[in-house]
């Protein structure tokens, strides 16, 4: 017997993060043929834009409240998607920058679609971190990059590689251990200070980077030094880049077996 | 409302309008005939502006507008188990 696929359906996609800049042909068609969207965006011009792309745009940001964890927040936002894909509907999901970058509800849902036999899949935005690639003039390549979400390395025993650079993602609200606040403040960065003082002086210059979401913004770009973080502005959609403080560190044992790997391949050869 | 969204978005696709001097910004406004007081808005490269212009909100956070959201938690290892706890 052919057990047969339910209807309904959904896809994830990104927007990027500048309004008319980014968002993919693809993407943009598959906003335009679904049945439903639901809106995870970054400023209220955005949702319009996105409004002008379908007729049934909702918004998932009302289920954002102060003072109600995130975590209940997220769930509601999975199970608002569901439940439209449970009634057979074509669904998409359109979210800032990349669906799958530092966001869990779009992993989530496809996840849970998936799993209950439904078509999901996640097509893909240009996020904050490849605008701040282009915009720092950062190669990731060279040193190697290490992306944390800010408060993760306050809760956790996490590794840090200083001749890497290290990216920090939701800095604004690093330390929210209730996941009910939208912002925590310069108390909570002199304790994120403290962790990356490990590794980097308090002179070390770090970068607050904020991307245009709209086409007649600059993006920020503003250099401070370490020490000065927990006394700096930073809102919700900043990320903050600490460029590397040490040199690489050559591996010479390693080099010296490469070498004789390459001698022994020459010996071969010859 | 909907000249002035195809006017942002027209300046998102277009390599000369992206980084256009005060002057081509103005005669593209005017030609497309967005209202005087929009053309402030964009001039003045201020998103909250603009917003409370169109009337538009983002309610994410409840926060001032043109906020972002937040869309992630730290450590995300006990979801399903905060998932059934919500459930039961
Ligand atoms: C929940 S994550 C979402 C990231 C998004 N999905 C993406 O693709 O970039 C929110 C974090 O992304 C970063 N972010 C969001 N908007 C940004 C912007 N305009 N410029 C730089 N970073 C931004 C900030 O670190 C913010 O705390």
């Amino acid at each position: 017997m052919n057990a047969e696929r339910p209807t309904g359906s959904l896809v994830n996609v990104g927007l990027g993060m500048t309004l008319g800049s980014h968002i993919s042909p693809l993407s943009r068609s598959h906003i335009e043929q679904a049945d439903v969207v639901f809106a995870n965006l970054s400023d209220g011009i955005v949702e319009l834009w996105l409004q002008q792309m379908n007729a049934d745009v909702r918004s998932l940001q009302p289920l954002y409240q102060e003072g109600k964890s995130r975590m209940q927040t997220y769930w509601q936002m999975v199970e608002t998607i569901m439940a439209e894909v449970r009634a057979g509907k074509r669904v998409c999901g359109a979210f800032y920058g990349h669906p799958g970058v530092f966001a869990w509800a779009p992993h989530k849902t496809i996840e849970m679609a998936r799993s209950e036999g439904f078509e999901a899949h996640m097509e893909p935005g240009i996020s904050a971190e490849d605008c701040l690639y282009a915009d720092l003039g950062i190669d990731p390549g060279n040193f190697g990059c290490q992306h944390f979400e800010a408060s993760q390395l306050l809760f956790y025993q996490r590794r840090i590689d200083p001749t890497a650079y290290l990216i920090l993602w939701q800095v604004g609200l690093v330390g929210d251990q209730s996941l009910t606040r939208f912002s925590t403040g310069p108390a909570y960065r002199e304790l994120l200070v403290e962790v990356l003082a490990r590794e980097y002086p308090l002179t070390h210059e770090v970068i607050i980077y904020r991307c245009a979401t709209l086409p007649i913004q600059q993006p920020r770009m503003e250099r401070i030094t370490l020490g000065d973080l927990p006394k700096a502005d930073i809102g919700m959609p900043d990320t903050v880049v600490v460029p590397p403080v040490r040199a690489l560190q050559p591996d010479t044992v390693m080099r010296a077996r490469l070498a004789e790997l390459d001698l022994a391949a020459a010996n071969d050869a010859g | 409302m909907s000249n002035i969204i195809n006017f942002l978005e027209m300046i998102g696709q277009n390599a000369n309008l992206r980084n256009a001097s005060r002057s081509d910004m103005l005669a593209t406004m005017t030609a497309m005939q967005i209202a005087p007081e929009l053309q402030e808005a964009l001039l003045s490269k201020n998103p909250q502006q603009l917003e409370t212009a169109l009337g538009a909100s983002n309610v994410c956070c409840m926060m001032l507008p043109a906020t972002v959201c937040c869309m992630m938690l730290p450590g995300m290892n006990d979801d399903t188990a905060f998932h059934q706890e919500l459930c039961a």
